[in-house]
């Protein structure tokens, strides 16, 4: 139910109201402005995106190395596998 | 008479690098952004700052834009959070007194409690300070709310969908504002 405190706000924000309304067009250079600043974003962003990818790529280059080297290791170790086994043969003793 | 553009296919065009597109976005967008800059900030914060802010804001997440609602309403959407977060800063007053009126405020006042009257357009910066006196008793979401409703005549529905509120919290602080006002109003001309 509206109080006659009621009607005084409504009245008053009525009266107020044509002070709210606002600009249709933009102010000179306002438009150049953000338009600036959105194009510097988009460059910062692209740098950012290739600094991601050159990351990317050479975390992806260090891992095939990683990679690389364990294999060869592992071959070789394949390949020491008989040698130790004569060193140990000769430490072995024969009762 | 020329059709206004659409803001989705402006927005299409700005993402695959189309400046004047983004000309196009700014004059569609300003007057809803300076409108609601307009409505939450009290008169004499920088409004052309905090418009420009707002745009700003609207350009670098145009990326993140879904079209899944109108963009007219998540570019509200980040004006009015942009909005509050501003007036966060700012302290809520307990109470306005009489005597913080100044003397054409005081009068406009009288006018409309004891005479019923409604003044001229040429009252309305006055009647605009009397509203944002009473307003500086409510924190910042509430000041927003009340004049989502009252001046701009938006449904609670429509007021949740612009804010993400529940409409039972909408609800629950309509009640508490209003009671708020009402106080203020009747102080004010108690003493009137």
């Amino acid at each position: 139910m509206n109080t006659r405190e009621d009607d005084i706000w409504k009245s008053l924000l009525t009266q107020s109201a044509p002070s709210f309304a606002g600009d249709l067009t933009p102010p000179l250079g306002l438009a150049a402005r953000i338009l600036a600043g959105a194009r510097e974003e988009r460059v910062k962003e692209a740098a950012w995106e290739r600094i991601g990818l050159r990351a990317i790529l050479a975390s992806l280059a260090a891992v095939v190395v990683m990679t690389v080297v364990t294999v060869a290791n592992v071959h070789r170790d394949d390949v020491d596998v008989p040698v130790r086994g004569f060193a140990a043969l000769e430490e072995m003793q024969v009762s | 008479m020329d059709q206004p553009p659409d803001p989705a296919l402006l927005v299409e065009r700005w993402r695959s690098g189309d400046e004047t597109a983004g000309r196009e976005l700014i004059d569609v967008l300003y007057p809803i952004v300076v409108r609601i800059v307009r409505l939450h900030l009290p008169r004499r914060d920088d409004e052309a700052d905090l418009t420009q802010e707002v745009l700003m804001k609207t350009f670098s997440r145009l990326h993140q834009f879904q079209g899944t609602a109108p963009l007219t309403h998540w570019v509200s959407r980040i004006a009015l959070t942009t909005c509050l977060d501003r007036l966060r800063a700012q302290k809520v007053r307990p109470e306005v007194r009489w005597s913080d009126l100044t003397p054409p405020e005081a009068e406009l006042f009288d006018t409309t409690w004891l005479e019923g009257k409604t003044a001229g357009p040429e009252k309305a910066i006055v009647a605009r300070d009397l509203v944002e006196r009473m307003l500086a008793v409510l924190p910042p979401a509430d000041r927003s709310l009340i004049l989502l409703v009252d001046l701009e005549g938006f449904s609670l529905e429509e007021v949740s969908q612009r804010t993400g509120w529940s409409l039972s919290k909408i609800k629950m602080r309509l009640f508490r504002i209003r009671g708020q006002l009402r106080r203020q109003v009747q102080n004010w001309g108690e003493r009137a």
